[in-house]
């Protein structure tokens, strides 16, 4: 049985594995400019710091005895 | 002139610093600076290399941002990081197992060809990468000096500053990685060297971005704005077409298995792993320390773009030639040192990478299975290995160095990049799907891997090779033998995705259905499926590592010490023997050894000489039988056993343990219980006693007395019928307890008033408060709620509290309050006596609605009673689902309390 945790690292994987492919990225693949910043850049590094953020949360809840398998 | 030595003295300072650094972690190896999570994190980082450094901006300039990819692919794989790489990290700590090459060759039975094919495919995809960081320091050196880098046949090497920097990492990478003869041993120094270079390299890029997006330009929307009128900018900002999207993702995926093959990679963040729970900061601070390497790279990349309109400069030298055309000195050496420190580090951990590649997965087998080569080399294996280990870093460095001078010149960083990446992905399958997959084969994972090698090399080396001029232009138009399909850029027809996807694409695509296909229909061997059973399994396996390998047949203790003291030393042998035999309990004067030793001396050779080696090592001293499948299965099974024995006996010893506690509690409440019993019945049996003496004296003077006047008579008959009444009640009030305690004793339940109650018990014991001088009040509460109760128990409840408070109230100023009220709400009825007596001890408050506990404390003993009045009580008032209790404090008298819930009426 996988622990809720090591699921949770598994979602946040597969939330992020979609939103950095198309079709999400397409919604932002313009040369519009956000706060300065072409917005696809401006979205990619705004996921970067969501999926830091999210792994971090998670890891603080990790123990030893939770693993994949 | 006088710069070029000032670079190089530069240089060479900075290498000298990087040994310092090295030489004092080797020393302090267990210090906390050098064992931390962080510096496990920032070793991590020896994936950004000069590829990261200069060609980041290159690729950024010339195609925008597909540049991100190899660091998407990373960072979407960190959450992975405790499921994937935890599980390789665990089978190479137990299976001592210190390269890629050779965790494939143990996971598929410690097959020698599979080890070397792995390793070789690793030294084609890997050298020419490290060529490109020489090249990389040498093209920076040219572009810090404004000069021509002169590739030529003719040019002397000994002019050239890289080569210098080449001998000095050969010296650095054989005294900090291939010093010790077991390849298990953690470099520290290393690795402290390469956590520096990653903090470095780090800080030199954000000086420089720093510098060209806030110094040279005005921020980020000044560098995109001004950028926008160049022509193609919209490309270099968004992701072009529908190909642009497949390109993405393949080239995600890409770096997503590059960041666990790589041979660095697997170094640093397997081999050199201290801790697992490092894993825990490094899935989050590697993203991190990415996102920042990667912050400026678009800024620098257009600024370039800008500031070079009117010039011919290759975008690779961006970082470096802004600061030089700037004329900022400072700025163009410290980015200089930051592309030194990317490129050194990646070709120090690589090479050392190789050369235990090479010495563990090929020389060693070649010579362990040569007997004419064993016997020659028997006396000096340690030192034959060691060695080995020293020339392969020495003619790796000195091959790349060669290969950069002439035949790698017109590679740009990122597609030699990519093209290693997309070697070491062959790997794959048969090392991740190998963990998962028990049903993977040997002859599955080779046939794979040749298979993708094959096409790999054909689609992606090939056209390399044309563009050196080795081949011939038309196998890239054409196709081999003049067949279209046969185009490796375009390889069977596919042209929707880039030269390296295409590539990428089919390399893997064929290694899968291969790897698959033979898979399925191989039989594997007994000593795979061993393997595969363990490797799959490792969380379950690993506390009972030795046990869980499957071998039989014999072999001496000494026989097996001798071999191993040949590589680890004497001491140390014998201290990991003698370690391992204590804490397994086996027989310290058997001379033969158990399976569990041989298993175990095998693991500790792995550690040296790879697993391959260690096991025809390990065969050249015992005598193994054969074992067929079946005893491979019930001898794990017996592993696996052992493991659920040992989680249900400590269950169980759990379960014993509170069983035990709960016992002992219940002996000390029977203790208790016993006790008071006792007392309980020495108390009734004294009650009984008095009135029995009363009766029987006064019976004997009124038989012994005939001639006693009536009014006498009369009296002594009224004594007597008193305290038969008395014994009467005592008597009844027991039986009226066990029927309770019991169950026996039903109670009928009917609406009633407890005001109606309260009244006419007050009425009955009225008098004789009266009588004793005490003032007995009730504060009834109009219009309170009917409850569902027994009229005469609650009767008896209320008449036993006010008799009690009779009983002991003030003896002058005798003062009892009967009040009832319905709580802080309608939901329950409440009845309290108040008396104004001695109060009750705090200690005695809980007991005292405990049967027999009026014997226990004499100053609460009645002169009437049994002392059992408010036990009967507290179980007349549970009876109705209520509750009773006690408020009191010495000398100021108690407040006994009663409360049922209305609701007990429904």
């Amino acid at each position: 049985m996988i622990s809720r945790v090591t699921q949770a690292l598994i979602v946040i994987f597969a939330i992020f594995f979609m939103l950095f492919h198309a079709p999400v990225v397409e919604v932002f693949n313009s040369i519009a400019l956000i706060l300065g910043i072409p917005s696809l850049l401006f979205y990619f590094l705004l996921l970067w710091l969501a999926l830091i953020l999210g792994t971090w949360l998670v890891t603080r809840k990790l123990k030893d005895k939770d693993h994949g398998s | 002139m006088e710069v070029k030595w000032f670079v190089i003295l530069f240089s060479f300072l900075y290498l000298g610093l990087l040994f310092a650094i090295a030489y004092w972690a080797e020393k302090n190896s267990q210090s906390r600076w050098v064992n931390n999570p962080y510096i496990y994190a920032l070793s991590l980082a020896v994936y950004c290399t000069a590829w990261t450094y200069y060609g980041s901006v290159g690729r950024a300039a010339d195609e925008g941002l597909d540049f991100l990819t190899t660091y998407i692919g990373p960072i979407l794989m960190a959450p992975l990081m405790w499921v994937v790489l935890r599980k390789i990290i665990r089978i190479c700590k137990v299976r001592r197992i210190t390269t890629i090459a050779d965790f494939i060759s143990t996971r598929y039975g410690k097959e020698p060809f599979l080890g070397g094919l792995v390793t070789m495919v690793c030294v084609m995809g890997v050298l020419p990468y490290i060529s490109i960081q020489i090249k990389a320091i040498s093209v920076s050196f040219s572009t810090l000096m404004g000069t021509e880098i002169i590739n030529d046949r003719e040019f002397s090497f000994f002019n050239d500053t890289a080569f210098y920097i080449t001998l000095f990492l050969v010296v650095f990478t054989i005294l900090f990685g291939a010093r010790k003869v077991d390849a298990n041993q953690k470099n520290t120094g290393l690795i402290a060297a390469i956590a520096f270079e990653s903090v470095f390299k780090l800080m030199a890029f954000l000086v420089t971005g720093f510098y060209v997006t806030f110094g040279i330009f005005d921020g980020f929307s000044d560098v995109f704005n001004q950028a926008s009128s160049l022509p193609g900018y919209s490309d270099l900002v968004t992701i072009s077409d529908e190909n642009g999207y497949q390109n993405w993702a393949w080239l995600n995926l890409l770096s997503m298995m590059a960041i666990l093959l790589l041979p660095r990679q697997f170094h640093v963040a397997v081999k050199e792993n201290r801790n697992e729970g490092h894993l825990r900061k490094a899935m989050w601070l590697f993203p991190l320390y990415l996102l920042l390497i990667n912050i400026f790279v678009i800024p620098i990349a257009l600024g370039g773009n800008l500031l070079f309109q009117e010039e011919i400069v290759d975008p690779d030298t961006y970082v470096l030639a802004i600061p030089v055309s700037k004329d900022n000195a400072f700025l163009a050496m410290l980015t200089y040192l930051g592309g030194l420190s990317a490129a050194t580090s990646m070709i120090i951990v690589s090479t050392t990478a190789l050369a235990v590649m090479l010495s563990n997965s090929v020389f060693m087998p070649a010579i362990v299975r040569n007997k004419r080569l064993a016997a020659t080399f028997t006396e000096n294996l340690s030192t034959i290995l060691v060695r080995s280990r020293q020339t392969v870093i020495v003619l790796v460095l000195l091959f790349s160095y060669l290969y950069f001078k002439y035949i790698s010149g017109q590679f740009s960083l990122v597609s030699m990049g990519l093209i290693s990446f997309a070697a070491v992905a062959q790997f794959a399958p048969a090392a991740l799907l190998g963990i998962y997959w028990k049903g993977a084969t040997r002859h599955g994972a080779m046939a794979g891997i040749i298979a993708g090698f094959v096409i790999w090399f054909y689609t992606l080396i090939v056209p390399a090779m044309v563009s050196s001029n080795i081949l011939n232009q038309s196998i890239l138009t054409d196709g081999l033998f003049g067949i279209s399909l046969l185009k490796p850029q375009e390889f069977l027809g596919l042209k929707s995705l880039n030269y390296i996807n295409n590539g990428f694409f089919w390399s893997l695509f064929f290694n899968l259905i291969t790897f698959f296909i033979v898979s399925v229909f191989s039989v594997r061997s007994t000593k795979e499926t061993n393997q595969a059973e363990v490797f799959v399994d490792i969380f379950k396996y690993s506390t009972v590592y030795e046990s869980s390998i499957v071998w039989k047949g014999t072999a001496y203790v000494e026989d097996i010490k001798s071999l191993i003291s040949a590589f680890l030393g004497k001491e140390r042998t014998e201290r990991a023997f003698g370690k391992f035999i204590a804490s397994n309990n086996l027989d310290t004067q058997s001379a033969e050894a158990d399976f569990r030793v041989v298993n175990y001396a095998e693991t500790l050779l792995s550690g040296a000489v790879g697993s391959a080696s260690a096991h025809a090592l390990i065969s050249t001293v015992v005598k193994e039988d054969h074992i067929d499948i079946s005893d491979v299965f019930k001898i794990l099974q017996e592993s696996q056993q052992v493991i659920s024995d040992n989680k249900e006996l400590k269950q169980k010893s759990k379960e014993l343990e509170i069983a035990g506690k709960q016992l002992q509690k219940a002996n000390k409440e029977l203790k208790r219980l016993d006790k008071l019993k006792d007392e309980f019945i020495s108390t009734v049996t004294h009650e009984m006693r008095t009135p029995v003496t009363s009766i029987r004296a006064f019976s004997e003077i009124l038989s012994d007395n005939p001639a006693l006047n009536p009014k006498e008579r009369l009296n002594f008959l009224q004594t007597i019928i008193s305290e038969t009444k008395r014994m009467e009640r005592l008597i009844n009030q027991v039986l009226d307890l066990e029927k309770m305690e019991s169950g026996k004793l039903k109670m009928e339940l009917t609406p009633v008033q407890l005001n109606d109650i309260v009244n006419d018990a007050v009425n009955t014991v009225a008098q004789i408060a009266k009588d004793k001088g005490i003032n007995l009040s009730v504060h009834l509460l109009p219009k309170l709620p009917a409850v569902k109760g027994n009229r005469d128990r609650l009767m008896q409840v209320v008449i036993n509290l006010v008799s009690n408070a009779i009983k002991f109230c003030d003896m002058k100023k005798g003062a009892i309050v009967v009040a009832t009220d319905n709580g802080n709400g309608n939901d329950m009825v409440k009845l309290t006596v108040k008396d104004n007596g001695c109060g009750i001890p705090l200690e005695s408050q809980k007991l005292i609605f405990e049967a027999f506990y009026q014997g226990k404390d004499q100053n609460l003993k009645k002169s009437e009673g049994s002392g059992l009045g408010l036990t009967i009580c507290k179980k007349i008032i549970e009876r109705h689902n209520g509750k009773i209790w006690v408020e009191s404090s010495e000398n100021n008298g108690s407040v006994f309390t009663f409360s049922i819930p209305v609701g007990n009426l429904q």
